[in-house]
């Protein structure tokens, strides 16, 4: 996945001026946008931004027909009914689509991992704010696909991803249209210093999912919170 | 440690494998389901709720339509844009299957003249079927299988005729009776 982020910081809104001048208060909005490039086939992305609202006819307005677009219901550990897009060369009615099928009503925030599934190569475009402040993103028990809130490229260790025993990580390989090797979070209490994913071969590894990327993560215990506070300052 | 890792990936592989099996009951643009009457008005269903279309299963391998058994059914949309197509379910799950390969098959009849394939009889129903397919539902994280496409195994779209009604099938035997004694007499 290609993905090219433009973070625009000039586009500055003051709000809620304060009772006095001395103590104005200013809501700093950063508008951007990130293009993502499907291949072919299942993508394991997420929405790296928060559009005017994050339905999904916002954040992807425009797709290849007979697109999909598959979510996790972590409750039910299965994919919820997907969204098709319906491209009929008709403006007023191209878009996504339940299984009614009414004009899809899914909303996917930025942290959440999904499945589109594009029958051709395509790229498709975000725009919207930067979710910044204090933000989190809940890991629940079992399986449930995740992402960075934040459109950021880091390692999860470094933007306070909550590992714990024997999680599991899975990357998605859309070229080879499959899920990557899965990594293991070993705690080592007598040397948290090795606390963290180890592949396979027993290699530490951080993995750093790219900006709208989603990933598979397997969490063995209870549901945890992943969180950090962001600013664009 | 290097003991517990491959402990654990070997635990991971059938972690993702739980579940029921899932299937895309669903088709698509380019895989569309059409009528062709007599009168000449063809093309892709529409009209919404006045078709089904039922998903048959049978064990892979299995070539008689009688041995198929009907686990779902859908009917097509409303909307413009559905016209001809069909979503049960994307994902649908297969009752009592677990990941086991099936062979499957989609037959559709209008809405009206029955609960099933087999009891739309009326002979103003049209009706039709599919190729028979296989499809290996998966169940966990794996992604859901689409039953309609070109990749293997999967099936196309297909066109739905009306049933002779059965004075016209008197008429025919009777034509072909007529065309058989006047070539005798030749």
């Amino acid at each position: 996945m290609r993905t090219k982020t433009f973070l625009f910081t000039a586009a500055v809104l003051a709000a809620g001026v304060g009772a006095s001048m001395a103590q104005s208060v200013f809501s700093v909005n950063a508008v951007g946008y990130v293009n993502v490039s499907l291949k072919a086939g299942y993508n394991l992305i997420s929405n790296p931004l928060n559009g005017t609202n994050n339905n999904i006819n916002t954040i992807i307005p425009s797709a290849p027909g007979d697109s999909l677009a598959f979510r996790w219901d972590a409750v039910a550990q299965g994919f919820s009914q997907a969204d098709t897009y319906f491209d009929v060369q008709d403006p007023a009615l191209n878009g996504w689509y339940d299984g009614v099928p009414s004009k899809s009503s899914t909303v996917i925030n930025p942290g959440e991992g999904f499945f589109i599934y594009s029958p051709t190569a395509t790229t498709v475009t975000f725009v919207g704010d930067v979710p910044q402040g204090p933000l989190t993103n809940a890991v629940p028990a079992l399986f449930s696909f995740k992402a960075s809130i934040v459109p950021q490229s880091a390692p999860l260790p470094s933007i306070g991803f909550p590992g714990v025993g024997d999680m599991l990580y899975q990357a998605w390989d859309a070229t080879g249209q499959s899920y990557a090797q899965a990594l293991t979070y070993f705690e080592v209490p007598s040397d948290p210093s090795l606390n963290g994913f180890y592949d396979g071969g027993g290699a530490k590894v951080d993995p750093t999912p790219a900006v709208a990327e989603g990933f598979l993560i397997y969490n063995p215990g209870p549901s945890l919170n992943w969180g950090r506070t962001f600013s664009v300052n | 440690m290097n003991k517990k890792l491959l402990i654990l990936s070997l635990l991971a592989l059938p972690l993702t494998l739980f579940g029921q099996g899932r299937v895309q009951f669903a088709n698509t643009g380019t895989t569309q389901i059409t009528t062709n009457s007599p009168t000449g008005a063809s093309g892709p269903t529409t009209g919404g709720n006045s078709y089904l279309f039922g998903l048959y299963i049978a064990p892979v391998g299995t070539v008689d339509p009688t041995a198929f058994t009907m686990v779902g059914t859908a009917t097509n949309g409303t909307v413009p844009v559905n016209n001809g197509r069909f979503n049960g379910g994307n994902p649908f799950v297969i009752p009592g299957n677990n990941g086991e390969a099936i062979a499957f098959q989609i037959r559709a009849w209008t809405f009206s003249a029955g609960e099933t394939y087999e009891l739309a009889t009326d002979p103003l129903a049209y009706k039709g079927v599919s190729a028979i397919g296989q499809v290996t539902p998966t169940t966990g994280t794996a992604l859901v299988p689409a039953l309609f496409g070109t990749g293997p195994g999967q099936i196309g779209g297909f066109s739905l005729q009306p049933i002779p009604e059965p004075s016209t099938i008197a008429l025919g035997l009777l034509g072909l009776g007529a065309i058989a004694l006047f070539r005798r007499r030749k």
